[in-house]
This record gives C-alpha cells, structure tokens and sequence, in this order.
C-alpha cells in the first residue's frame, strides 16, 4: 500500500515538474520572440529614419549643386563650380545607399527610381547652363525660361523626396503601434503564466512536503526498527562473544584431546605393529588350521571306510571262523584248532580296534561340526552311567560301589559327558585289585585357575575339578602323561583287553569342553583322574 | 508253533551272508521256509506279486544297492496290503542313529549282523519267538520293537 | 536245468491230510488249518497210527488238552499282567499252581515244549508290553510303572526292558514320539 502511494506521489510529483519546465520554456520562447520583433522593429525605425535622413542629405545636395553653378554663373569662377561637381558623386553614392536600405519596399524601390529620373534631369539641365554661361549671356528672356523650368525640376523632387518621407514617416508610425501592442500584451501574458507556474511549484512543494513527511514517518519506524536491531544487535554480540569465550575454552579442551589423541595414536601405531604380527601369526595359525580341516576330513572319510568297509569283511571271517568250529572241530588236528582260535583271537582284537577308533573319531567329528552345547547336569549324566554300567553288569560282577558327591551343571555336550564318565568307571573296574571290591569315589569343588598347577589352567579363570578316585592298582606318577596318549597301554595286552584309547577320548571330550584332565597314580593304592572345566 | 511252517524272507545282497542266514534257520528248532532276493527292487517286485504269498518276517538288509532297505521299508509301511508285516532289519551297522531311525520309520525288530554263527541262530530265533508272541497275543505291533 | 516253482502251503498240507485221513475210514472234516474234527470218537490204536502216518510228514498231533492248557496259561498270565492297575503281589509259579489247578514245574515244561519259550519270558513279555502301553498312553512316569508292575525298583525295570527289547525305556520313549509326529505329519 504505502509503496503504492509513494509511486503516486512521485508520479504526481514528475507531471508538476514537466508542466513547470514546460511553461518556463513556453515563456523563454516567447520572450525570445517579442525581443525579436522589437528587435527588427527597432532595425525598421532606424531605417526609416536613415532613408528619410538621406532623402533630406539628397535634397540639399541638389540644392548645394544649384547653388554652385548659380555662383559660377555669375562669376565664372570655377571655385564655385566646386559643391556641384562634389554633390553629383555624392549624390550617387547616396542613392545606391537608399537603394540598399529600401531594398525590401517596392513602392519605395519605384519611387527612388522616379526620383532618380528627376536628379538626372535637373542635372543635365544645370549642365546645359553651365556650357551655355560661356559663350553668351546675350538672350535674358531664355535665360530666365530656363531658370524656370529648373525651378519647376526642383519643386518636382521636394514634392517627391517628401512623399518618400511621408511613405518613411508612415512605416515608423506602423511599427511604433506593433511595438507599443506587443509591449503591452507580453508583461500580462508573463504575469498569467508566472502565477500559474509558481501555482504548480506550490502544488509540487506542497505535495512533496506531504510526501516527505510520509517518508519521515516511515523513516522514524525504519528508526525504530533499527534501535531494536541494534538491541538485538547488542544481544547477538553478547551471546557470540559467551560462545567466543566457550569456542576458547573448546579450543583449550581440543587442544588437550588432540594430545591425548597424539598420545592415542602412538598407542594405536605400537598396537597396529603388535596387530600385525600377531595377523601373520594368525595366518600362521590359519594355514595349520586349514591343513588341519583337510587332515579332519581324511580322518573322517576313514572313519566311514572303517565303520561299513572294513568291519563287512572281518565280520565275515569271524563268521566264518565260528562255522568250521561248528562245522569241523571233530576233524580239525588240534594245532590247526590252535591255529583257528588264533585267528579268531585276532580278528575280535581287530574289531575291538576298530569299534575304538570309531569311537574316538565320532568324539573329534562331534568337535568339528560344534555341536551345540547344552546346560548339563552332571549328577543325571553320572547317575545314568551308573544305570547303564549296571545293566551291562560290569557293575554288579566286579561288585563296584560307585559313590558320588554334589556335582555342578556344566555347559557341554551330553553324548561326550556320559562317554567321558563311562571310560573313567570302567578303566577304573578294569584295574581293580583283585583282592577287594572297586570303590569308585567322583567329586567335585571350585579352584582357581591360579591355583592349579598346570600349563593349561587359565589363570584368570574358575574352574570345576571333578574327582573320580580309585582303589585300584594305579600307576606310577611317571606315567602319568602316556597313559593320555593314543594305543599307549600300561600293561600288556594279555593282562587286561582293550586297546588304550578310552583315557584318550577322556583327554580329549575335556579339551572340547575347554577343559582338561589330569592323572596322579600310587601303585597299588589307587588312581585319580580330575577334570577341570571352567565354570560359565 | 511247531507245526506251523514260518515263511521268512531275506532281502540281502550279499551271497556269503545269505549263505549264513539260511544255514542259521536251518539250525534252528522252529521250522521255517526262506526265499531269498538280493536288492530291495527285487523284494519290492516279489512283494507286489498279484497273489504273493507274503511271509511271517521279512529280514532286511539296510546297505543295497539300487533300492535300499530303509526305501522297501517306508514303501512297506505306505503300502495297505504290506503294513502289517513284519519287517527285521538286518544290518552291519550297529549306530544308534540308525537304529532309531528305523524303529521310528515302522521296523520291528533291528539285528546287527553278529560276527559269530551262534550268536547269528540265537539273534534270528529270538526275533521269529517274539515274532511269534505278538502273533498269538494279538498285542498291539505298533509297539512292538526289538534290538538284539 | 532249473525250474522254478511256487506252492501254496496250505493245499500241499491239505492235500497230505486228506490222503492220510482217507485211510482211516472215518468220517472227519478239516477246520481251517489246524484242526480235525471226526464224527465218531478214535480209539488209542487208531490215533497213534494216525500220529505215525503224519509224523513222515513233519506233521504233528497236538494233544487237545495239552494244547487247551498251555492257552490257560496264557490267559492266565495276560489276565494277572493286564486286568488290574497294580499287579497282584504274589510269586507268579504260586498264583499259576492254585489259578490252574497244576504243579508250577508241570505248567512250565508242557508252556516250554509247546510253545519253544518260558513261562518266566512269557511273563516278562507281558509286563514290557504293558509298560510300553503305559509309556506310550498314560505318560506314567517310571517309578510309577515299576511300583504297578510290581518291580523292585526303576533299575530293575529298566534292566528287564533293556534286556526284552534291546532298547532303554527313554530310547523307546523318544522313538515312539518321532513316531507319532512323524504320522502327524502324513
């Protein structure tokens, strides 16, 4: 709205001003003009007055003429002839001179050639006077006709040159009358327009005033509007110079996490270098794991060769073997009965063997394709050895007492728990003395991983060590490591059946439980076996 | 029972263990009638005969080759003329695993082939006895499972 | 040359009989597959000559009240293991003796010559049964099983199923489980 008024206004403003400078120039341009005219008025007059001066000058030179040529007449001194022959020369140049002057006026033109007509004539006729004074004075009366008639010539031309006058006389009257009108009416017209014009500079005063005061309204808002500018002008200072102080203090605190960062990134450089080496020996670790995978799954492929190819075969030759017994035990000499039995003998340790190391492969397959573990209560998994042992009746032949305390619930894989348990108790009722009854005593208590002395403790680990002691003929503590080791056997293979693998599958259900066994032996006294596995 | 003639059927493709099972049920006392095959297409065909005359028991091998035994079984127990039989699997394998699977797949009795002649008569004798009980019992054969 | 043949059984045998009966000279007519019926009574001469005649055959006369006893037996013992909740607690050779009217050791050899198996299996194949059904329909516990069967305790209980069917009682749990779910399935 107000920039629309304003637009206005000023529009308003611009029309006055081109009116004004309009009129102003209408009036310049008049003045010019009346100048002008009384300026050619002037031109006028002082040309009438001119040619009427010389028409006078003219006049009195004829007369002069006349004069001269009356004097040498009479006294036929040449002197006097001097003012004729004078005003003959200036008479002409007179004449071309009114000739110029009244070039525009034709009435004029025309007269001064009548007029020059008369000069002429009355010229040649003092001319003839004067040759004719000369040779005789003799005929008065032809003098005295002559002298007329000369007088008549001059009364001719005063009666024209005054006509010419009167003609000049009216021409000034003329132009006093335009000038006298034009003067009169111009100072009236100047007055009318200059009203006029300072009514429109009043106009164009009073409304730029009216516009100006808006502009000063405007102005003082825009006035206002600054202060509060400035006030919040003043605030944002105030608060950028808090944040300056604070961008300071950051600053401060950046500067001492760039050290600390510094500091870190040593740190971080020593750890990369660290890093790497221990990424080769990981690679290292890798590799050998690898080669391990490939070696686990040879191992499997024989495990399946070992559980249907090779067991087929043997199976048959037992079979075969129990035939001729049937068969042939009558007619067969008694060595090569001997023989047979041998074989058989042979051939069920073969597949006792084989039975064995399907056992200790399933543990390590088991291992391979991480089974999941389970929470497993280990007083059920005992308690269900016990049962199972009791239905094969090792138990109840040997007369084994099996006792057994608390004991803990572990993370583990149940298949491996319960063999680990059932190889315990039968190595156990394998090695009895056999001059008392098996005692069978499995416990459990929490150690330290600090407190165990044994290089695969973890130090900063709890663990659960579970007893399983023996009355049994135990073993010297030198052994204590072999009898861990894969067909390694402490005794002769007629004393006791078996092939050595069943502590070896101990040792290594505890590895896959992240554990361990140990083994301490007194001869004759007895063995035991502790487990440890870490508590969760 | 001594007078009634056992049909048994042997599905095994193994000659020398065929051999043995027949030289077992010979010397056994209940009297019995084998017919042999050697694969489980040629059970499958002998079973499907239009009037086959379909055995007591059938012992089955697990291993063979073109159609095994666990195959004939579940088309056994898929088949309304053939459900009710009873079906001994016969096998080396002494897994487990294999045995559960069979017993949950409908198998009767599961033998693990024995590696001794005796031990074979006593394990076949067994399975026909307790065959045989279920038989005049009329006890329920869905439960009726047996592992020697 | 080889040819191979199929018989049925039942007509071979039919066939024998019809032959060897006709010799007699008495009225008779064969029930199903395993029983003669005469229309007049045989003497003792006539019968062992019928015996001798068969036994060329491998077939055999089975003594009638023989046969009617060890089936006595049998329902005898099915009745003790199945009819009530608990077992009677009685020595099972007792409870046969006064039940049948026989000496125990009397029952138990005509059950062992007729039927190839003890009455001591027989019984332990009865009680295992019934534990299955148990097992598989009630969800009894095993404590629960053994106080009803009359067992001296779950170990024994499991030793004997063990020893019937080749599998623990869990095992035979799990497998029927599969079963059933596995028929749930179809």
């Amino acid at each position: 709205m107000k920039e629309q008024k304003n637009s206005t206004t000023s529009t308003l403003f611009a029309i006055s001003f081109i009116i004004s400078i309009s009129i102003l120039l209408f009036i310049g341009s008049l003045c010019y003009k009346q100048i002008k005219l009384q300026h050619e008025t002037q031109n006028l007059t002082t040309r009438a007055f001119k040619v009427q001066i010389l028409l006078e000058q003219l006049f009195s030179l004829a007369k002069d003429a006349e004069t001269g040529q009356r004097g040498y007449i009479i006294t036929k001194n040449t002197a006097f002839l001097e003012p004729y022959n004078q005003s003959r020369y200036k008479i002409d140049s007179i004449y071309s001179d009114l000739y110029l002057l009244t070039k525009d006026n034709a009435v004029q033109q025309q007269n001064l050639d009548s007029l020059n007509v008369l000069i002429n004539l009355r010229f040649d006729l003092l001319k003839k006077r004067i040759a004719e004074s000369g040779i005789t004075a003799k005929n008065t009366d032809s003098i005295y006709e002559k002298m007329w008639i000369g007088k008549n010539v001059m009364n001719l031309l005063r009666i024209h040159l005054n006509k010419m006058i009167s003609i000049e006389t009216d021409l000034l009257q003329q132009n006093q009358k335009i000038i006298k009108t034009a003067l009169s009416l111009t100072p009236m017209f100047f007055v009318g327009l200059f009203a006029f014009s300072i009514l429109l500079f009043f106009a164009s005063f009073y409304k730029t005033n009216k516009s100006l005061k808006n502009l000063k309204q405007v102005n003082d808002r825009l006035a206002e509007t600054k202060i509060e500018l400035e006030e919040k002008n003043k605030e944002l200072t105030f608060q950028s110079e808090e944040k300056e102080k604070r961008s300071k203090e950051l600053i401060i605190a950046n500067k001492e996490l760039a050290f600390q960062n510094e500091e870190k990134e040593k740190k971080a450089k020593e750890l990369i270098i660290a890093n790497k080496e221990l990424a080769f020996q990981n690679k290292e670790k890798e590799k050998r794991a690898e080669e391990l995978l490939v070696i686990n799954k040879e191992l499997s492929a024989f495990t399946y060769i070992a559980s249907h190819d090779l067991q087929e075969p043997l199976r048959k030759t037992q079979l075969f073997i129990s035939r001729i017994f049937d068969n042939a035990e009558q007619t067969l000499s008694e060595k090569n009965m001997d023989y047979f039995k041998k074989i058989q003998a042979s051939a069920s340790r073969m597949q006792i063997l084989i039975n064995d190391i399907l056992d200790y492969s399933r543990v390590t397959e088991k291992t391979e394709k991480t089974e999941k573990l389970k929470n497993v209560d280990l007083n059920s998994i005992v308690q269900n050895v016990v049962q199972e042992l009791t239905l094969a009746e090792s138990i109840e032949e040997t007369n084994t007492t099996i006792n057994f305390g608390k004991l803990p619930e572990i993370e583990g894989i149940p298949f491996q728990l319960n063999q680990l348990f059932t190889n315990l108790i039968n190595n156990s009722i394998k090695y009895l003395m056999s001059d008392r009854p098996p005692i069978i005593d499995i416990q459990s208590t929490v150690v330290l991983g600090k407190d165990i002395a044994n290089i695969k403790a973890d130090a900063t680990k709890k663990y659960y060590k579970i007893t399983v002691a023996d009355n049994g003929m135990g073993f010297e503590q030198k052994y204590a490591e072999r009898i861990f080791t894969l067909f390694q056997r402490l005794h002769d293979k007629q004393a006791f059946s078996g092939t050595g693998i069943g502590l070896t599958i101990c040792k290594r259900i505890a590895e896959n439980h992240n554990g361990f066994i140990t083994a301490t032996g007194v001869p004759d006294k007895g063995a035991t076996f502790a487990i440890y596995f870490p508590t969760s | 029972m001594s007078n009634k003639l056992l049909r048994i059927l042997l599905a095994d493709d193994d000659e020398d263990d065929r051999l043995f099972f027949k030289e077992a049920l010979e010397a056994i006392k209940i009297k019995t009638i084998v017919t042999t095959v050697n694969d489980g297409i040629e059970l499958m065909e002998y079973l499907l005969l239009p009037n086959a005359l379909l055995p007591d028991v059938i012992f089955l091998d697990l291993n063979m080759p073109r159609k095994d035994g666990m195959q004939c079984l579940e088309e056994i127990r898929n088949n309304d003329a053939l459900k009710e039989l009873t079906v001994a699997i016969y096998s080396t394998s002494g897994a487990e695993r294999d045995i559960e699977e069979t017993f949950i797949k409908g198998a009767n009795v599961y033998i693990k082939k024995p590696n001794d002649f005796s031990a074979l008569k006593k394990v076949v004798e067994d399975a026909l006895k307790i065959n045989w009980q279920y038989h005049i019992s009329g006890t329920n054969k869905d439960s009726f499972m047996l592992s020697i | 040359m080889n040819i191979l043949i199929k018989y049925d059984i039942s007509l071979t045998c039919k066939a024998i009989l019809q032959e060897q009966l006709q010799k007699l000279d008495i009225g008779y007519s064969i029930i199903g597959l395993n029983e003669i019926e005469f229309t007049k009574l045989l003497s003792t001469e006539q019968l062992e000559q019928l015996k001798s005649n068969f036994e060329k055959y491998g077939i055999e006369i089975i003594d009638n009240q023989k046969a009617a006893l060890v089936q006595k037996i049998r329902d005898t013992i099915i009745e003790m293991v199945w009819k009530d909740d608990v077992l009677p607690n009685v020595t099972t050779s007792a409870y046969l003796a006064e039940k049948l009217n026989h000496s125990y050791g009397y029952l138990s050899n005509l059950f062992s010559e007729i039927t190839y198996t003890t009455i001591e299996n027989f019984i332990i194949f009865q009680k295992i049964e019934r534990a299955k059904q148990m097992t598989i329909s009630e969800n009894f516990t095993l404590t629960e099983i053994s106080y009803q069967l009359n067992y001296s305790s779950v170990a024994h209980l499991s030793n004997q199923f063990k020893k019937t069917t080749g599998l623990t009682p869990s095992a035979f749990q799990r497998i029927i489980k599969k079963k059933r779910e596995n028929r749930a399935a179809l």
